[in-house]
């Protein structure tokens, strides 16, 4: 029965794999590459300063570090996955419904999962550190027992991720526990980052402030010794299969209960008077609920929100740009991070906002609504939820940095004028070609806007350190410069409404909608 | 053969289905029919051991059912609401993971795919993702899954929505000779006059509590309008008329 499922299930995989359309094909040889030639180096890099050149003294703690971070990063990269699974779908619904057993089930799908999410890059990450440690002590045998101890922490976090899931799950509705915990899957990639970022330099004082763990490693992942080894390799496999064992009696009680699938019985009492407004406040408070009771809809533009805050901290904390800080280049800096952050945010939440219409964009045409109506709520919309957001980020990091008034005030014109004249592109890229997809609902842009945007979010982050400099004179800020862009942005803010109006004669002649699923 | 007895399932602070108390005996067509939100859809997950009833038992072919049942999950199938299928697959290969689950042998497979491939007119379309299928085809490839392997009772969820008119004929005439040869169908629909059509008996259920049961005839009895359609004898049991 197992094989049964499977084999459908991979069928499936082959079947996703094959109708993939070009684009996408294109999309995921980007990320390989990148993954091959950026992530990987990076952590082989990282990895073997550490191994190689650590004293004894502070493997313990490293192995330690290194595992809790494995742990945590894979275990919320699964839960998405998981849930999706278990519960959004209806597949374990109807599985069930054939002379499947639970116990077959959850085997299938464990197996499968474990694969895909956790097994495949614990291994990797077992085999790169086997075989550095094999190199620093000359003793083959360490790649099998990094093997065997990354592998179980595979099933570990599988478990954790499961147990996470079904758990959260039993207080919760599905479809929100899967709305946060899709947000701290998609946030995960932050602690990779961390993890290469500052891993490197700062490795040592974590470590240092971890408890001595050598204890568990001593003999098993390095001083390796065939005792050591072997009792280590046993207990892994052990506790593995220990694990697996619990959680298959834990998800099977969940499928026998109705638990799994048993959606839609928890119902809010939602408090809201009967008035009638005007259109385009009726149609900025539909966005407005829609954003505040979804938090998928945080999920996707909140890394976006959240950009300007990961640049400060590269360029307040990163070691290289740290030399050079130095007087007043924090203001030019700020100010810098305020025009490029909001650029992004500007463009993606526009974007992501006027695609979200085309799921229910046939209900919107046959209501008598005037495309300008339309236009006009969603640019407000965007306004009022774009610039205020920004605005007291910029508050906060004035608070925290030693970043003074004037380029405080200077990055909230900027943050300003900046939405006014970007939010209509986006716009104008959100209503280009959006996606509809039942299954993912936060997939709102097609392919080719994705690339775009993305290429132009990474554009901005490299044009962050320039534009700083372009502001920075002579140990102050160059006013003259700042007043010559602001003006010419307060103008781009008239010309962007070009795209206001292509945005509404598309609005007029309907969406080209691309429907997934 | 399907025996409900104190059947209940509350959820939270509301009752969903409660005490509900019914037998189906083999070779009937039993219509299970309630307005939205009576609790049909709960029921069924319960007989089909999908979900846990929070009191009273519920008995498939003389035994308590079971989601671990495999054996016994083997000799009943069903058709849900909404025609979703597992994973991304061509028609074909959802009909050869139902055809193998089931146990079919090769030779039986083939000769009962080409029988209902007729029936429901999807010959040369099974070899194409069921994704790309209209609502009405996918609805035909679940029912096809359901009854190919000719199980004793099979559980209809609102089978014909989305079917064309010739595909709903047929069925309602395969329904028919199936429930002759002896075998059970468990029907909800909202279709008053499929049930009228087929159903041998009837029952009604009205916010989790079962009204009334019967023949199409003893239910206009109760509702005292004996030349009534079943859409009137059903809004007088569950509105007062």
């Amino acid at each position: 029965m197992i094989r049964s499922i499977l084999r459908v299930e991979i069928r499936s995989m082959i079947n996703y794999m094959k109708v993939l359309s070009d684009s996408k094909k294109v999309i995921y040889g980007l990320l390989a590459a990148v993954i091959a030639l950026f992530i990987l180096p990076s952590a082989l890099s990282v990895l073997s300063i550490i191994i190689l050149g650590a004293g004894e003294e502070s493997l313990g703690g490293f192995m330690l570090l290194l595992s809790l971070a494995a742990v945590l990063i894979l275990t919320l990269l699964a839960v998405n996955s998981i849930i999706k699974e278990m519960f959004m779908d209806r597949n374990i619904q109807l599985y069930l419904t054939f002379p499947v057993s639970p116990a077959a089930l959850f085997a299938a799908k464990f197996i499968r999962q474990w694969l895909i999410n956790t097994a495949f890059i614990m291994g990797a990450l077992g085999i790169i550190t086997g075989v550095l440690f094999s190199m620093r002590e000359g003793q083959w045998l360490l790649t099998v027992t990094h093997i065997a101890y990354f592998l179980f922490l595979s099933i570990v976090s599988m478990s954790l991720a499961y147990g996470l899931v079904f758990a959260v799950t039993k207080v919760l509705p599905a479809n929100k526990v899967s709305e946060v915990l899709s947000f701290l899957g998609g946030i995960s990639f932050v602690l990779v980052y961390g993890v290469l970022l500052i891993g490197g330099s700062s490795v040592q004082d974590i470590s240092g402030i971890l408890p001595d763990a050598s204890f568990l490693y001593s003999g098993f992942l390095y001083n390796f010794s065939p005792a050591g080894g072997l009792a280590g390799t046993v207990v892994s496999a052990a506790l593995a299969a220990v694990l697996v064992l619990l959680l298959r009696s834990f998800v099977v009680h969940a499928f026998k209960s109705g638990w799994v699938g048993e959606q839609s019985v928890k119902r809010r009492h939602m408090d809201a008077s009967s008035d009638a407004l005007s259109p385009v406040r009726t149609l900025v408070q539909k966005d407005m609920r829609m954003t505040l009771r979804d938090f998928r809809e945080w999920t996707v533009l909140l890394p976006q929100y959240l950009l300007p805050g990961i640049m400060i901290f590269i360029l307040y904390t990163n070691p290289a740009t740290a030399i050079e800080a130095s007087g007043n280049i924090h203001d030019s800096r700020m100010i810098a991070v305020s025009v490029s952050g909001t650029v992004v945010i500007s463009l993606f939440a526009g974007a992501y906002n006027t695609a979200r219409d085309a799921a229910h964009f046939e209900f919107l045409k046959i209501m008598p609504l005037k495309a300008a109506d339309l236009v006009k709520a969603k640019y407000l919309f965007n306004i009022m939820t774009i610039p205020p957001v920004y605005l007291l980020a910029g508050i906060v990091a004035w608070m925290i940095l030693p970043v003074s008034m004037a380029a405080l005030l200077y990055s909230s014109l900027f943050i300003i004028l900046v939405s006014l004249a970007v939010i209509p592109a986006g716009m104008f890229a959100g209503s280009m070609q959006p996606v509809v997809s039942r299954k993912n609902p936060a997939k709102r842009l097609d392919t080719a806007t994705n690339v775009i945007l993305s290429i132009i979010m990474g554009v901005l982050l490299i044009a962050a350190g320039l534009i700083s400099v372009l502001f920075a004179r002579d140990g102050g800020l160059n006013h003259l410069l700042i007043a010559v862009v602001l003006s010419v942005l307060a103008v781009s803010t008239g010309v962007s409404m070009l795209f206001l109006r292509a945005v509404r004669k598309r609005y007029e002649k309907g969406f080209n909608i691309i429907y997934k699923d | 053969m399907i025996k409900a007895e104190g059947l209940t399932k509350i959820f939270g602070s509301t009752t969903a289905v409660d005490s509900l108390d019914f037998e189906v005996p083999k070779g009937e067509l039993f219509a299970f029919l309630g307005p939205n939100g009576s609790g049909k859809s709960t029921t069924i997950r319960m007989l089909m051991g999908l979900l846990e009833p929070t009191g009273g038992s519920v008995e498939i072919l003389g035994e308590v059912m079971r989601l671990d049942k495999t054996e016994l999950k083997s000799r009943i199938s069903f058709v849900p609401d909404t025609p979703d299928i597992i994973g991304k697959l061509s028609g074909r290969e959802y009909l050869n993971f139902v055809a193998s689950v089931y146990g079919m042998e090769q030779g039986e497979y083939e000769r009962e795919l080409e029988y209902f491939l007729g029936l429901f007119d999807l010959e040369g379309r099974l070899d194409t993702l069921v994704e790309n299928y209209s609502h009405g085809m996918r609805q035909k490839l679940v029912i096809i899954g359901a009854l190919m392997h000719h199980p004793d009772i099979v559980f209809l969820d609102e089978p014909t929505v989305g079917l064309d008119p010739k595909s709903n004929r047929n069925l309602k005439k395969y329904l028919r000779e199936y429930t002759a040869a002896g075998h059970t169908v468990f029907l909800t629909t909202h279709t008053l006059s499929l049930a009228e059509e087929i159903a041998d008996r009837i029952l009604i259920i009205y916010k989790g509590v079962a009204r009334n049961s019967g023949t199409l005839e003893e239910l206009r009895a109760v509702a005292g309008k004996p030349d009534a359609s079943l859409e009137d004898v059903f809004l007088e049991l569950t509105e007062g008329g």
